[in-house]
């Protein structure tokens, strides 16, 4: 595969997780919901993917799949930019327990759905 | 519906330029070899995101900028799914002095540079 051609892929991927992550930030927060709510929701759920196309093996065996899904989609999907900013202004201002509760759910629940993702992904793959 | 080609665009953009950047550090996932790519991603995509934010505070005229640059590009440029799955492929390999130092860098070292970043763009000295 050449490079030119897995950066279309990558780039088409990254369009269509973008638009997915702003779509579900605009749900969040017209429902009412803090807007981290969003953030939190996409990483999780976007480690959780990560972690079965691991399991799958889809880098080694599947390169094209994993260009547009794994590095495109999952990429676009997730972000790390609006969470640290999210982390300053809640530090700024906000209740302490507020910020905890998104550190603690970001970083301990992303690394425990891409762990189960990977399990889940060994199954279906073996 | 013009934000949303916006952001599509900028999606686009954000996630080849991730990709791009791969090539600048090169990452051997089967290894124990540290994710340089991404932290630099990841940390250069909060600082700006920070400053964009901080800028924007004293430009209300300019909220599509937050959204196509900020939610798009940046978005789709900085990735939390890769991060954990690197995170995952260091402690599989029990690179365990690794994880946690790509851990804090990046959490740590993205929150600090986002604070900057907000200071700065809202026009105060660093």
């Amino acid at each position: 595969m050449n490079t030119l051609w897995s950066a279309l892929l990558v780039g088409f991927g990254g369009s269509i997780g973008t638009l997915l992550r702003y779509g579900i930030g605009r749900l969040a927060t017209a429902n009412g919901k803090p807007g981290f709510y969003g953030t939190l929701f996409v990483n999780l759920t976007g480690s959780l993917a990560m972690g079965v196309f691991i399991g799958l093996q889809l880098e080694q065996e599947h390169l094209e799949i994993y260009a547009i899904a794994g590095i495109g989609i999952l990429g676009g999907f997730t972000t790390y930019s609006t969470l640290n900013v999210q982390k300053a202004t809640m530090f700024a201002k906000g209740p302490k327990r507020t910020l905890v509760f998104y550190l603690v759910a970001t970083y301990v629940g992303g690394f425990v759905f891409t762990a189960s993702g990977v399990g889940l992904g060994y199954l279906i793959h073996t | 519906m013009k934000i949303a080609i916006g952001i599509a665009i900028a999606g686009f953009l954000g996630a080849v330029a991730r990709y791009g950047a791969g090539f600048l550090f090169p990452y051997d996932a089967g290894s124990t070899g540290f994710p340089w790519a991404t932290l630099f991603i990841n940390l250069s995509g909060s600082f700006l995101l920070g400053s964009l934010t901080g800028w924007l505070m004293r430009r209300n005229d300019l909220a599509w900028l937050g959204e196509v640059f900020g939610t798009g590009f940046l978005g789709s440029f900085t990735t939390f799914s890769a991060f954990n799955g690197q995170m995952w492929q260091l402690w599989e390999h029990h690179a365990y002095a690794q994880a946690m130092s790509y851990l804090l860098l990046s959490a740590v070292g993205g929150w600090l540079l986002a604070m900057v970043g907000l200071r700065w763009g809202r026009g105060k000295p660093l």
